[in-house]
């Protein structure tokens, strides 16, 4: 009652923010990506395309530095004059909302294949997206907490259905590792670079904490784990199916939970465990990215709250969200945003950083 | 503020008679109301002149008291008697004003506590919180004698917070007593004890106890502001506290904590809480509440670490699923069957052969008539409870399942579900569970595992938005707080808690030295 | 806006969805034919448009439950079989769907049998449904029947179980030396990637002792049968492919004698020695325990266990050679050696004309065989 909303947040909630939203965004489908580029070494993508995001982050995180309490949208008015940076900010909000619509899509879908496949889609991705709004609507302090709250029993019921998946992995088809060249490296580095664009939400959040090093450092923390998920999981989908195998399958993760087969388990498949254990995970992260949009789009209007903005922001997503026809148009339309948001997410914040640095513009240390 | 907030300063007269007839009249000549005149000594010897005097002047004090309310005994004991007795030395005093203080020398009046008022209206309050009154002649106060008479029921285990090991004391209705059991335990003088009256007609007695050296000063000072926002006309009961200060309203989550335990009052406010305790209530009301809570017990705490952890991690699976077994048993036997061994969901198919509902209704059913019964069972005669427990359960299950009318998957899923609601050491806490119960069998029926799935989102969600006194409610899991986390839901050992959690934020910590003796390194 | 409202709105949102909805895919178990086994067999007339005959087998859940105490009698079958001839096994679920009262249910497929002649002419698109069903157990085994599909799916099981989970059962809790169970999705995966060729267990009903026997290997080249190795072959390939046999082994000795071990563990490594794949060296290491000599020998000496542990190899590498000179014979990769080779050069290794390369390469046997117990126990 009279307890107002509170926006800080402890450096440790980065840990749980970033990861969550990094985990919850794309989790199943990445292996089809990895062994596009890498072949037999596809698990080596992830972790090729986190290096480039090291720089990013340090970029984010020395703009905060730059300019205390302001967030991205807000560094930008002050870097590159007001007009240009709405235009240039809701361009990119605009792109961000449209680009989590799409990926929400493709888990909605996942949802009606594996689990609802008479019941339409858009019951429920509405009930889906309500909970969602519910919860960004009540701010970064419930969405921290939702989050922190089922991050580690869903973590660990993850790992563990991942390492229930070794005893499967035929290890010849992980040979050999090093079977690519510096070219392909790079070339998977980028393609699997669209896993890391929920760091966009830094630009949002580093302005609710008053110590930056720490932040940093949890940011890295979530970044490294994040990194050991996508490797593992890589591994087990390509030692299990194999890199031609897995192109059979539209969501591989999954369907490598799918082949997990022990004798007296109370459950005769495993793989729908690991959906709905992830399906939590992806409602944080979305509240959390829905939130963040709402902050953003409330940052470049002032006049707007991000409650309002939460409410405003409805429909155009649920629009965009039941646009597609199929899994096939979702996927062709994401792939455009996984190649262009590499300039959209990464560069942006990259760009501002080198503009400040090049300006002096801001509280230099 | 009672009487006195209705306005009026009426003074007190010298005519002991004038002013009992005034307090008479302010309670509309109550029947209930006792009135007793002490003569005069010579009226006592029926002088007839003083007879014929104006009745006032013949009377030397009057006593008031309401039946039932008052020790009777006592005021005999300790009033009337030495009033009498004194009346020959007061014949020497007659016609002059006699000092207050005549009467209340304490070789006259022996009553313990006493006031004195100089108006009507605090006098009058007096006498409806049970005191007795006295008004002497030639006197323009009023005396107010502390002497609860009315009927006190024994201390006994709450019914519906039994333990195995630990304390039997639960409160009572008497706030004084609760007062004194709580006094009991902690013997220290930093124990705050505050009391505010709640309830422009039933002046409820409501105290808050706090450690002064340990509580968040920001929670007492809130509970004490929410308190006194509080306009109503009664106070019925500590629950009619509990809903007009709880942080949100509209939860079906209680966001504070209520018991009849003494002990779990006491372990409270030992680690920073505050504890709210209500005249002619047994419930004592506990801020601020987390969810993590509502499943534990200070009978976790009689026990060493493996027991007590053990009953902790049973009661949190009983928890669970009093919520989420019927909605699951629906999800996973109607829409997403692909999960069940194969022999389970024969098994299941085949019982459920012959029913005519679909599931979600024969699921309804079950539970409403389970609820029913344990309504019912709450009122019924003790001595007919038993047996009709065995045959509205027993025999009517049986029935119902002989003719089909429900099957035996759906009875041993909604009996279990009732059974592990009562898992928690918190009736109400049970009753909250089984909404959440209706919302997971709807979400079950409607989208299956995807439904649970979402419902328990929303909910998880929902807690997220909740805080009691500042305190987030699921707190210690969020925010992560990992000292406080080692005793959830495991039971942390007795001999590594040397500090308080930090979830109350308290003012003092440290609440434990080094434990090992010479003898135990 | 007030919480009140906000409750209201959020009321008013959700209410009419829930309203409105039709429970779509709520369906109760006792309205589910749940099938567990499906058969995939040839038409008897091959020149038919509709070239398969699909049979599947559904318990009938009014049978499932034991009789009440006292009941005596038994129950009555406990499964019906359906069939019907159709161009894919697609048409032939949709088919068998329409004719039965409640919803064909793919949830709880334990096996898919395969009639061995029709397997020699290809299966790939046959077992297309098993991955694209998503219901679909991907760990349902697949085996090759002898008889076809159809006959071995209306046979009864001695035991009071449904004859489909009775052979899950024995391929789950076995899995080793004569009963390999192979799920669809390693089948499958091993059409998918080049130069693998996956193996099926042969399901047989033995109509004297009325029981279903799991009688040897089908080795596949490609997604076509290539041939039939034995019980006895079976054993060994899965000493070479890194399964248990706990079926034990019967070594012969000399003078008609017998030693008979148990808890056979194997392990093995191939080793590619050229780029071209056309030699390896596999070394298998085997661990065993003694369980009976058929001669009376309680204690064995040191130099005795060395002996025996010597003839014991020579006995098992006589025998692995001769079963992947079967499998060569047959073109059939499926100890996957053409996978060692691309694990160990990489790009440098084609996957061209693999099987005929690999039907000529010279594979070279190690064997070391060590006895763990030797001594005479209870």
């Amino acid at each position: 009652m009279t307890f107002p909303e509170k926006t800080s947040l402890r450096p440790s909630m980065y840990l749980v923010l970033i990861f969550t939203a990094i985990i919850g965004y794309d989790m199943l489908s990445n292996p089809l990506v990895s062994v596009k580029a890498l072949g037999n070494s596809g698990y080596f993508a992830p972790l090729a395309a986190a290096v480039p995001v090291i720089a990013i982050i340090i970029a984010m995180f020395a703009l905060q530095k730059r300019f205390p309490g302001k967030s991205g949208v807000q560094c930008a008015s002050l870097i590159i004059g007001h007009v240009p940076a709405v235009i240039i900010n809701l361009l990119l909000i605009i792109f961000w909302r449209v680009f989590a619509a799409l990926s929400a899509r493709d888990i909605m879908t996942l949802v009606s294949t594996q689990m609802l496949l008479k019941t339409p889609l858009w019951f429920f991705s509405t009930i889906g997206y309500l909970g969602i709004m519910y919860l960004a609507y009540h701010g970064i302090e419930s969405i921290s907490r939702f989050v922190a709250f089922t991050f580690i029993p869903a973590t660990i019921i993850i790992i563990i259905v991942f390492c229930a998946a070794f005893p499967y992995i035929d290890i010849r088809q992980l040979l050999p590792v090093l079977d690519f060249s510096i070219t392909d490296l790079i070339k998977g580095a980028f393609s699997m670079s669209y896993l890391y664009f929920p760091l966009i939400l830094l630009f949002l959040i580093t302005p609710y904490t008053k110590k930056l090093p720490s932040a940093r450092r949890f940011t890295m923390a979530a970044l490294a784990l994040s990194v050991l998920v996508f490797l593992i999981q890589n591994i087990c989908a390509i030692g299990i199916f194999g890199t031609s195998g897995l192109n059979r399958y539209t969501w591989p993760t999954l369907e490598f939970a799918h082949v997990i087969n022990i004798r007296y388990i109370a459950l005769e498949q495993i793989g729908v465990v690991l959906l709905t254990v992830w399906l939590v995970l992806t409602f944080g992260a979305a509240a959390f990215n829905y939130w963040g949009t709402a902050l953003a789009l409330s940052q470049l209007f002032p006049k707007i709250s991000y409650k309002m903005a939460v409410l405003i922001l409805a429909l155009p997503t649920g629009l965009v969200l039941l646009l597609p026809q199929n899994i096939i148009d979702t996927r062709f339309y994401l792939l455009i945003f996984e190649r262009w948001g590499v300039l959209a997410f990464f560069g942006h914040p990259l760009i501002l950083w080198l503009i400040a640095v090049i300006r002096r513009q801001g509280k230099e240390s | 503020m009672g009487f006195r907030s209705r306005g009026g300063m009426t003074p007190i007269g010298p005519d002991p008679v004038g002013n009992a007839a005034n307090v008479a009249k302010a309670l509309g000549r109550a029947t209930d109301l006792v009135i007793r005149k002490i003569p005069r000594d010579d009226c006592v010897k029926g002088d007839a002149a003083a007879d014929a005097r104006d009745g006032s002047s013949s009377v030397r004090a009057v006593v008031l008291f309401l039946e039932g309310l008052a020790d009777e005994e006592a005021i005999r004991r300790h009033i009337i008697t030495p009033l009498l007795a004194d009346a020959a030395t007061a014949a020497a005093a007659a016609g002059t004003a006699t000092a207050i203080a005549h009467f209340s020398a304490a070789n006259e009046l022996s009553a313990l506590k006493s006031s004195t008022h100089e108006t009507l209206e605090p006098l009058i309050d007096a006498l409806l919180e049970g005191q007795v009154l006295l008004f002497a002649d030639g006197c323009h106060t009023g005396l107010a004698f502390v002497m609860p008479g009315w009927s006190l029921r024994p201390l006994s285990e709450p019914p519906s917070e039994k333990a195995i090991r630990g304390p039997r004391e639960g409160f009572t209705e008497t706030l004084r007593e609760n007062i004194a059991m709580v006094r009991r335990w902690v013997r220290d003088p930093e124990l705050r004890v505050t009391k505010m009256q709640i309830g422009t007609r039933t002046h409820t007695d409501v105290a808050i106890m706090y450690l002064g050296d340990v509580a968040n000063p920001d929670i007492v000072a809130e509970v004490r502001k929410r308190l006194a926002a509080i306009k109503i006309d009664a106070i019925l009961e500590a629950g009619y506290l509990e809903q007009l200060i709880t942080d949100s309203r509209t939860t079906l989550f209680p966001l504070t904590q209520a018991t009849e335990r003494s002990d779990k009052v006491t372990s409270a406010i030992l680690e920073g809480r505050v504890a709210i305790i209500v005249d002619k209530s047994a419930s004592a009301i506990i801020v601020p509440t987390t969810v993590n809570e509502l499943y534990q017990s200070p009978e976790d705490y009689y026990y060493d670490f493996w027991l007590g952890t053990l009953l902790r991690v049973i009661r949190l699976i009983g928890n669970n699923l009093a919520i989420a077994l019927p909605g699951l048993y629906i999800a996973l036997a109607a829409v997403n069957s692909e999960l069940l061994p194969t022999q389970l969901a024969l098994n299941i198919a085949a019982s459920r052969l012959g029913v005519p509902f679909p599931i979600l209704l024969e699921v309804l059913l079950v539970e409403l008539t389970i609820e029913i019964f344990r309504e019912a069972g709450l009122r019924l005669p003790s001595t007919v409870a038993q047996t009709l427990g065995v045959v509205a359960g027993v025999v009517l299950g049986f029935a119902a399942v002989q003719i089909s009318i429900v099957s035996n998957a759906t009875l041993i899923v909604s009996v279990t579900t009732a059974v592990a609601s009562f898992s928690g050491p918190n009736f109400q806490v049970g009753i909250s569970w089984r909404w959440l119960k209706y919302f997971m069998i709807l979400g079950g029926a409607f989208m299956g595992l995807f439904g649970i799935v979402a419902v328990g989102c929303f909910i998880v969600a929902h807690m997220a938005t909740l805080q009691s006194f500042g305190v987030s409610y699921l707190a210690p899991w969020a925010p992560l707080q990992p000292d406080a986390l080692v005793d959830a839901p495991l039971r942390q050992p007795l001999w590594l808690k040397f500090r308080r959690h930090s979830t109350w934020r308290t003012k003092n910590r440290r609440r434990m030295g080094d434990t090992r003796g010479e003898d135990n390194p | 806006m007030s919480k009140i409202k906000q409750l209201l709105l959020l009321s008013f949102m959700i209410l009419p969805v829930f309203l409105l909805s039709g429970c779509w895919d709520v369906e109760g178990l006792e309205n589910r034919e749940l099938y567990t086994a499906i058969a995939i067999d040839g038409a008897e007339d091959a020149a038919l448009e509709d070239r398969l005959r699909v049979t599947v087998q559904i318990p009938l859940i009014k049978n499932i439950l034991p009789p009440a105490a006292g009941a005596g009698e038994s129950q009555g079958p406990k499964f019906y079989t359906i069939s019907v001839n159709a161009k894919s096994v697609g048409e032939a679920l949709n088919m068998i769907n329409d004719q039965v009262s409640g919803v064909l249910d793919n949830g709880h497929v334990k096996l898919v049998l395969l009639q061995e002649d029709y397997a020699r002419g290809g299966v790939a698109q046959e077992l297309d449904f098993v991955t694209r069903i998503p219901q679909l157990p991907k760990h349902a085994n697949l085996l090759i029947t002898r008889q076809t599909g159809e006959y071995i799916l209306n046979q009864t099981s001695p035991k009071d179980l449904l004859p489909s989970l009775d052979i899950y059962q024995q391929l789950q809790l076995k899995n080793s030396g004569r009963s390999l169970a192979v799920a669809a999705w390693e089948f499958v995966k091993k059409l998918d990637e080049p130069g693998q060729d996956p193996y099926i267990p042969v399901l047989e009903y033995n109509e004297d002792n009325k029981t279903f026997e799991l009688n040897g290997l089908a080795a596949f080249r490609h997604d076509k049968l290539a041939g039939i190795l034995d019980t006895n072959q079976t054993r060994f390939i899965s000493m070479l492919d890194h399964r248990r046999n706990d079926s034990g082994l019967e070594i012969p000795l000399p003078g008609g004698r017998e030693a008979v071990f148990r808890v056979v563990k194997a392990s093995s490594r191939i080793i590619p020695q050229n780029r071209q794949g056309s030699n390896f060296l596999i070394t298998l290491k085997v661990h065993a325990s003694i369980s009976e000599f058929n001669f009376a020998r309680p204690k064995l000496t040191k130099k005795e266990m060395e002996r025996l542990q010597e003839q014991a190899a020579r006995f098992v590498k006589e025998e692995c050679q001769q079963v992947l000179s079967s499998i060569q014979a047959l073109h059939a990769d499926v100890l996957l050696l053409g996978l060692s080779c691309h694990a160990k050069y990489g790009k440098d290794f084609s996957y061209v004309d693999w099987r005929e390369k690999y039907g000529r390469a010279d594979i070279d046997l190690e064997v070391d065989f060590t006895i763990d117990r030797g001594e005479a126990y209870f």
